[in-house]
């Protein structure tokens, strides 16, 4: 295997470029497209993958930072939903969950007498986790006290309370480390 | 001190791209950040959006002057009883520059019989080549429908709550400059 060693890459033009302040240097992403229905307003943890902690992404240095882009595809059935989503990380495997606060939302909607549809909902954030090695995130879910509560990935035309997702949509977080060397 | 001048590098077995320039992120930055709760009640008037969402502090400073910009804007538009509509204008400058709105604006509508119901709001609009290395700094301006446009910025309870960021909540600009 050939390896080179620079301290800086240019392109023909002379202007640098390789990895300085900001640069996205690896994506991961994970999905759950299921549907996953429940009443009430516990606060309960995302299915599989978006909940059970196993997300990860493994940053190559203390000093990057994480950007998660989150994305919930909430259905509903007649008459309202409002859902609060925190999401949590924790440093390493036997770290401590501590709540993102920047990265939580609120999906919400309003169709009366009619099921099945669906608004697509998503939020960005980014920050320092000053760890370098896997970090996990996990996304869980409470309902308002008077709506109806989490319809997950829960869609179809045909006006059907019915646990199906007709459009192959996905829910999804989204992980990048951004280089920072200083 | 080494360098190295290349337009791409690839990887010899099979030449795939093991770094490009063209189309790559090559800065990715919070540039606004905003979690306390605000009320506006002026409705069909245009206003700054509070804190650095709307002060023109937020910026990204541009390695190339051939990049394009990314901008995202977060949102957390609370409602209370009945509806709320609102709109947002968005604006960037170069430098001491004049404030040039671009085509990134975005819309909130919720209908609710419950107070603190919420819903998150992402939008994202790629602007073109500004040809500067000189910081461009960016602003979101809000205005209200006038039969329902009071704004409930980052209000958000699960109990039925007319105030309060139950969940934390905070509204950001996200800027991304994108090579070319």
């Amino acid at each position: 295997m050939a390896t080179l060693k620079v301290n800086q890459i240019q392109d023909t033009s002379s202007n640098q470029y390789g990895f300085r302040n900001g640069t996205v240097i690896q994506v991961r992403n994970y999905m759950y497209s299921d549907t996953h229905v429940r009443s009430g307003n516990a606060e309960e943890r995302l299915p599989n993958i978006l909940g059970n902690g196993l997300a990860v992404i493994t940053t190559h240095s203390n000093k990057n930072h994480i950007m998660l882009e989150t994305t919930i595809q909430s259905g509903q059935v007649n008459t309202w939903t409002h859902m609060l989503y925190r999401v949590y990380y924790k440093l390493g495997e036997g770290g401590s969950w501590t709540q993102w606060t920047d990265a939580n939302m609120n999906s919400y909607q309003w169709n009366q007498n009619y099921h099945g549809v669906m608004r697509s909902t998503s939020n960005m954030s980014i920050f320092d986790p000053a760890y370098q090695g896997n970090i996990y995130f996990r996304i869980t879910q409470s309902g308002n006290n008077n709506g109806d509560g989490l319809h997950l990935n829960k869609c179809n035309s045909d006006n059907q309370d019915t646990a199906r997702n007709e459009f192959s949509v996905a829910s999804t977080m989204t992980l990048s480390e951004i280089w920072q060397g200083s | 001190m080494s360098t190295l001048k290349t337009n791409a590098i690839l990887r010899p077995a099979d030449d795939r791209v093991y770094f490009r320039k063209s189309g790559a992120i090559v800065q990715a930055k919070r540039a606004a950040y905003y979690t306390s709760e605000y009320n506006n009640t002026s409705q069909n008037s245009l206003y700054d959006m509070p804190g650095n969402l709307g002060d023109g502090s937020a910026s990204i400073t541009p390695y190339f002057s051939n990049s394009r910009i990314l901008f995202t804007a977060v949102l957390h538009p609370g409602c209370e009883t009945t509806w709320r509509a609102n709109f947002f204008r968005t604006y960037y400058k170069i430098g001491s520059g004049s404030w040039t709105q671009f085509a990134g604006g975005f819309g909130s509508t919720l209908y609710c019989n419950t107070d603190g119901v919420a819903r998150t709001l992402k939008s994202t609009y790629m602007l073109g080549t500004l040809n500067t290395t000189s910081a461009v700094y960016f602003k979101i301006q809000q205005i209200g429908h006038q039969s329902g446009g009071y704004l409930h910025l980052n209000l958000n309870s699960t109990s039925g709550s007319g105030s309060g960021n139950q969940g934390s909540v905070a509204s950001t600009i996200f800027l991304q400059e994108v090579a070319q």
